[in-house]
């Protein structure tokens, strides 16, 4: 289930990223607008050719524009892609905190934290974006929230079936 | 309509000739401009600043789908002007035309080669456009190291059509003031017109002679009462066959001008040399009391020289009056 959802979180990065390249493919007139295009396109074209290269781009244009939220969010879905769930983490939480009003950021962090087996992080990600509404992604924050509710009562569960079994022993 | 006969060398040959042809144009082409008069370069370039001039116009005002028509006609006239590939790549950029783009970056890199740094970045973009990834990245990258040389806005510019002759103008003279000319002195006096070949042809016979002398016992010869001479005809040019022996009245003067000299008295030696040819127009061929009558009294008595004999014979076959086997 992880897999699916990080893969469909990827591909959705990966669309949104090359739409937003596209854009802005007017032409930049000062230099930090200049290096932002060109980080763009290298970073479509590191994206199109999975190549690892596409990190360090994400990170020129974090570094040019921290507040960017998306940039954030497509920075996260790349490493939770990698199978860097921490750093993913990381970058849904920015994403969030710049702009907490997008149910797809909370769906994002939501999924980095089910990776990370924090399901109760993971149930306040999903439920804040069932509060807030329009999520894009292929599954409904709903569904996600109902299942790591679902992974939060199983691990309820083990953890008090541990706590009687110390207790008998 | 023609078909490809498989396995043959026809469509071989034919792209051979093809190419050959083109070559061939190209070359005609090329000596065509070289050869170019200074005034057709003038007017070449005429349109060429006209075309540039549009281009800079429909730029400016955001027709940038025309303004890279005019650009791509200012090319075909001047392919070397880098200003032109500037304004093609420029317009390309606004309309998202890459591979045009594409073109006239890599012509104007051509064209200087210096530029290559400062168009790094539209190349690199262009490339990426045309999913040319691989070739796009050196260039980008190359684009990041320059990113931050400061860039010179393309700002079309818009040329006067003001031609400077080659040469310069001279204004025509001024007209001169004519003269009325001074009317012509005639070389001779009208009535002498009378008195010449053309007319004297119009004489009934005309023959060569040789003088043998006057009349013997000629006597009382004044300037109003001409002897008697005898002739000897060796040829006749006209008219009918007359006797070899010609009578003829041997006037002392012609009849345009009869009058007397003064002081004037007949003198032997004036006569022509016995056995010298002469040419006798003769008005008539019927002679009066025993003598024919020559044009014009003295005028019709005219030495055998060859000046007078060519004249003669020149407006006999003019005018086809020439007696045959004469």
């Amino acid at each position: 289930m992880f897999s699916m959802v990080s893969r469909s979180a990827f591909s959705l990065g990966v669309v949104v990223t090359l739409l937003a390249v596209t854009a802005s493919a007017s032409f930049a007139e000062s230099a930090k607008e200049k290096r932002e295009a060109i980080h763009k396109c290298l970073l479509a074209i590191y994206l199109s050719q999975r190549k690892t290269e596409a990190g360090g781009e994400y990170l020129a244009l974090l570094a040019s524009n921290p507040a960017d939220g998306k940039m954030h969010y497509d920075y996260g879905n790349f490493l939770l892609r990698g199978g860097n769930a921490a750093g993913a983490t990381n970058q849904y939480r920015l994403a969030c905190k710049v702009q907490g009003h997008v149910a797809d950021y909370q769906i994002g962090l939501g999924n980095a934290l089910m990776r990370n087996k924090d399901y109760r992080g993971a149930v306040v990600s999903y439920r804040r974006a069932v509060e807030i509404g329009g999520a894009t992604g292929s599954q409904s924050a709903a569904q996600l929230l109902q299942q790591a509710q679902q992974y939060v009562q199983q691990q309820e569960q083990y953890e008090n079936y541990k706590k009687q079994q110390a207790e008998n022993q | 309509m023609f078909k490809k006969v498989p396995g043959s060398k026809n469509s071989r040959m034919s792209g051979i000739k093809r190419d050959a042809f083109l070559l061939a144009g190209s070359a005609t082409l090329l000596s065509m401009l070289c050869a170019m008069p200074p005034k057709a370069a003038a007017e070449e370039s005429v349109t060429l600043i006209r075309h540039s001039n549009k281009a800079a116009d429909y730029y400016n005002a955001g027709d940038f789908g025309r303004a890279r028509d005019e650009y791509r006609t200012a090319i075909g006239l001047s392919p070397k002007t880098i200003e032109y590939y500037e304004g093609l790549e420029n317009s390309c950029i606004r309309s998202g035309e890459w591979d045009q783009v594409a073109f006239a970056i890599e012509k104007i890199i051509e064209l200087d080669p210096k530029r290559q740094p400062s168009l790094a970045y539209e190349y690199g973009q262009a490339l990426y456009h045309l999913n040319k990834f691989d070739e796009a990245v050196p260039w980008l990258k190359k684009a990041l190291i320059y990113a931050d040389t400061p860039v010179i806005a393309f700002t079309p510019k818009i040329k006067n059509i003001d031609i400077v002759p080659s040469t310069p103008y001279v204004p025509p003279p001024p007209p001169k003031e004519e003269k009325p000319e001074p009317p012509k002195v005639p070389e001779r006096a009208p009535e002498t017109y009378l008195l010449s070949y053309d007319n004297a042809i119009k004489a009934e016979c005309i023959v060569i002679a040789e003088f043998e002398g006057l009349e013997k016992g000629e006597k009382g010869i004044q300037w109003n009462r001409p002897p008697l001479a005898h002739y000897h005809i060796t040829k006749n040019l006209k008219g009918p066959p007359l006797n070899k022996a010609l009578p003829l009245k041997f006037e002392l003067h012609d009849f345009v001008d009869p009058t007397k000299p003064s002081g004037w008295k007949f003198n032997e030696k004036s006569l022509p040399e016995k056995g010298s040819s002469w040419i006798l127009f003769i008005e008539f061929a019927v002679p009066k009391r025993g003598m024919f009558e020559t044009f014009q009294g003295s005028y019709g008595r005219q030495p055998a020289t060859d000046d007078n004999l060519n004249n003669l014979y020149q407006l006999l076959d003019k005018f086809n009056m020439r007696n045959p086997n004469s």
